[in-house]
């Protein structure tokens, strides 16, 4: 079973499911006796979301949309 | 080869994200309007090279990424990554119960979470050192596998996750400067 240091250090690669079975069993154990990990994990989880809730669209305005609407009226025959 | 007006028309429902990701590379709506523009352009010439049934949206961000590697780069210099000092696992967490004084309520994290405005968030991810940027919008907020990005940037995929997780808490580290900076968070732990 992992402790805390190896959960804490692993987090990021737990959090994103990219350990080898192995590790990841380790601290699957750990995070079933240890709350304080599993409240670390979460609130790296919720962070990672709301991060990307706020940030991962900006509206396109009528004017930029009439724009790239035009990239695709280029006929390739003129190319 | 992909049909045209379909394929103008799957490109341009991820104009929004591409516009979102070109802004935080760019730091501003008129050169990431630009490098949306160029992105849609080049990937319209070549959308004859397209095979269809691969992965549109992740064939534009590869388009944008280099479109902004290879022309804006060196445009606005950003911190570079040996300025950050320590990056500590967990840094904002142990902030958490300072923060959690300033809601009201017996808060949830996502409440303490919304203390932190739209603009700090964009503005903490803007700030990011170059090499942990787009590693970080491409996982983070587009959530590509490591294994796309690895592809899309043409570096190791061990790279990768590393200038993610070190991106996440210089990160981490801007979100507490500037709660520090608002006095949401007064000590100097």
């Amino acid at each position: 079973m992992a402790d805390c240091n190896e959960t804490i250090e692993q987090l990021y690669a737990y959090l994103d499911r990219h350990l080898d079975n192995e590790l990841r069993l380790e601290i699957d154990e750990h995070l079933r006796v240890c709350p304080d990990c599993q409240g670390r994990l979460e609130f790296e989880h919720t962070l990672k979301i709301t991060i990307r809730e706020r940030s991962r669209e900006e509206p396109v305005t009528d004017e930029l949309r009439q724009r790239l609407l035009d990239c695709f009226e280029i006929d390739l025959g003129d190319e | 080869m992909a049909d045209k007006a379909r394929f103008a028309n799957e490109a341009m429902q991820y104009a929004p994200q591409l516009l979102g990701t070109a802004m935080r590379m760019t730091r501003n709506r008129s050169d990431a309007e630009d490098l949306v523009q160029e992105t849609m352009l080049k990937a319209f010439r070549s959308y004859g090279s397209f095979e269809e049934g691969t992965n549109l949206r992740a064939w534009l961000f590869r388009i944008l990424t280099n479109n902004y590697i290879n022309g804006y780069n060196a445009k606005k210099v950003r911190p570079h990554e040996s300025e950050l000092g320590d990056l500590e696992n967990l840094y904002l967490y142990r902030h958490l119960p300072q923060l959690a004084h300033n809601v009201n309520r017996d808060s949830a994290e996502d409440e303490v979470l919304a203390l932190f405005t739209d603009d700090e968030v964009k503005l903490a991810l803007e700030n990011l050192p170059e090499q942990f940027l787009l590693p970080v919008l491409l996982a983070d907020i587009q959530e590509f596998s490591y294994q796309e990005i690895a592809d899309m940037l043409d570096v190791p995929i061990g790279t990768v996750m590393s200038r993610i997780h070190r991106g996440r808490k210089a990160l981490q580290k801007s979100l507490v400067d500037f709660a520090r900076d608002r006095g949401l968070i007064t000590s100097h732990g």
